[in-house]
């Protein structure tokens, strides 16, 4: 009824720019992530995380040694990469286990809006915890089993996950689009998977990718702090850890390379999350 | 017999600081064939009142009886006819839509109900795209989503959904309120044409005297869940007895810019003082009478019925 309808190319093809650099930054986001996990399987052979060279220590970037050595004289770059194959995987296990245990009980104190209003208080004094601080404690005690770190964030994460779809399933259930199914009849289960599931879904995924960002950052805060995977096996937060003290004379690329790996992947779980978010919702993306 | 009976209907909420009686007693007939317009300010149980009236919430006492069956004592099966023979327009046209599925398929939701099956979905699809058709939707608009439609498309999608059942009952809950000023028009031609093809029966809920002016052919006019007035629109919007139906029609605007407008004072609230009437607090016209008993119930012309116990006083 208004200038929409008469310029239909001019509107739908911003959309389509806006979706398309969505996409982009989707994809590339998953792909950079997928190579930093599976680099290390696939192409191990073509790094020497663990060969040591006394005789090579701490040198900066050059030819032979891209990223440089550190203090045992180890190959950076090797390690650097070496490291996704730990991080990674404990992150999105964990985020992905945190999101199986969460939804559920989400979806439920979003119906149940009584025993939710009760329950998300107890969530809330949970989360009013210096988690990291208990996690830590945990894992410490636990003598660094890489299974007791996926659990402490569990612990961490899943409360999260609660919140977020319960907020999600309250808000869709009391939509007016739902009330309107109900009057026509629909039934509960119906609505439930047609109107519901698919509304919700997209800002969860969204939502997850988010928790999977301060996930990465606790199980990178862990290792730095040197509780969690034991060395020599390479991780990003216990490699800054190990040169961090170097930093003062100016040897920098020991706490760089592994830094960047930290701060790009953040980055990505962001973007992932952004990415979700703008390209859902059919018609909201105007 | 009437298609709709609502007889001595009340409605109780339980607010943060105390019970709010959203309707109170509360009685009405809707013949086939017939539109009735229910107006009232927000808060006048007006909504709540329809939503009784429909089914989609229980009174607290009073019955409801749909085409000569309390639906009180209907059983699941006939709820669910119940369901796709009275059909409903949303308030907010776009909120009432699932912004992940298509016009065509919102229209489709109601139908699905009312004839399940795989067998039936080429007839079902056939009925939802004339439906669509009737109420102005072209095949190109029918496949697209709620948000690249404009508000007035989206009413009209809800108005197929509404109607794509052939129900007996159409509810319009406030259907233009959400629009512009300048689409209103053509929506309400179109459920006035669509009415008088059909022959169906409406009832409309409105704040909006054009609207019901527009419509309906009888009028309740709901203040604080009781009705004050009702009668047939033209006896009723010409010539309005009650205080409060005759305060809310002198704050419509008139055509002249210049006429003068007859202002008519409503006095800051008073004490309630002990009265049955639901506007005394307000009421220009108050007297003793008033917190005597029992508000009577005037027919002043015939249909025409004003509850009020100082109509015969002077002014």
């Amino acid at each position: 009824m208004t200038s929409v309808t008469h310029r239909p190319t001019g509107r739908s093809s911003s959309l389509a720019r806006a979706r398309r650099r969505a996409r982009i930054q989707l994809w590339g986001s998953v792909a950079v992530i997928a190579t930093l996990v599976l680099y290390p399987y696939l192409f191990g052979w073509t790094l020497e995380p663990f060969s040591t060279d006394a005789a090579r220590v701490l040198e900066p970037p050059s030819a032979q040694h891209w990223f440089g050595t550190d203090r045992v004289g180890a190959d950076l770059l090797s390690r650097t990469l070496w490291a996704g194959r730990t991080d990674l995987p404990l992150t999105l296990a964990a985020t992905l286990l945190a999101l199986v245990i969460g939804a559920p009980f989400g979806a439920w104190f979003g119906y149940s809006a009584r025993l939710g209003e009760r329950m998300m208080r107890l969530i809330d004094a949970f989360q009013a915890l210096p988690l990291l601080i208990l996690i830590l404690a945990l894992v410490a005690l636990s003598g660094g089993k890489a299974y007791m770190i996926v659990v402490a964030i569990v612990l961490y994460a899943a409360p999260s996950f609660v919140r977020v779809v319960r907020s999600e399933v309250l808000a869709v259930s009391t939509a007016r689009y739902v009330e309107a199914a109900r009057a026509y009849g629909v039934s509960t289960p119906r609505i439930l998977i047609r109107h519901v599931l698919p509304n919700v879904t997209e800002i969860i995924l969204a939502q997850a990718a988010l928790i999977a960002a301060s996930a990465f950052l606790a199980i990178s805060s862990l290792s730095f702090l040197g509780v969690g995977v034991a060395p020599p096996t390479p991780t990003w937060g216990g490699m800054i850890a190990d040169s961090v003290s170097a930093l003062i004379s100016g040897i920098w690329w020991p706490t760089l390379f592994p830094g960047l790996a930290v701060f790009v992947n953040v980055v990505c779980f962001n973007l992932i999350a952004n990415a979700i978010r703008s390209t859902g919702r059919s018609g909201e993306l105007s | 017999m009437s298609l709709l009976d609502v007889v001595g209907v009340h409605k109780r909420f339980r607010s943060g600081t105390g019970v709010v009686r959203a309707v109170n007693g509360v009685s009405f007939a809707i013949p086939e064939g017939e539109v009735l317009g229910i107006i009232g300010e927000s808060g006048s149980g007006k909504s709540t009142v329809a939503r009784i009236a429909v089914g989609l919430m229980p009174p607290d006492e009073g019955t409801v009886v749909f085409d000569g069956r309390d639906l009180s004592t209907m059983s699941g099966r006939e709820r669910r006819t119940l369901r796709t023979s009275i059909g409903i327009v949303f308030q907010e046209p776009f909120a009432s839509l699932d912004p992940r599925r298509t016009a065509l398929e919102s229209v489709l939701e109601p139908l699905e109900v009312q004839r399940p099956g795989r067998a039936a979905a080429c007839g079902r699809t056939s009925a939802a795209r004339e439906a669509l058709s009737r109420v102005g939707l072209g095949p190109d608009l029918q496949e697209r989503y709620p948000g690249r439609l404009s508000g007035g498309e989206q009413q009209r999608v809800g108005i197929a959904r509404a109607i794509v059942t052939r129900p007996r009952l159409v509810l319009l809950d406030e259907p233009t309120s959400a629009l512009d000023r300048s689409i209103r028009g053509d929506i309400l031609d179109l459920l006035g044409s669509i009415q008088r093809e059909e022959g169906l029966t409406y009832c409309l809920i409105s704040h909006d005297v054009e609207t019901i002016n527009h419509l309906s052919d009888r009028v309740l006019v709901m203040y604080r869940g009781e009705v004050v007035e009702s009668g047939p629109t033209d006896d009723v919007l010409d010539s309005p007895r009650h205080p409060y139906t005759q305060a809310l029609l002198s704050a419509r605007l008139p055509l002249d810019p210049r006429a003068e407008l007859p202002v008519l004072p409503l006095p800051a609230e008073r004490p309630a003082g002990g009265s049955r009437c639901p506007f005394f607090e307000r009421c220009h016209r108050a007297a003793a009478e008033c917190t005597a008993g029992p508000i009577p119930v005037v027919e002043c012309a015939p249909g025409h019925r004003v509850a009020c116990a100082g109509l015969d006083l002077p002014r």
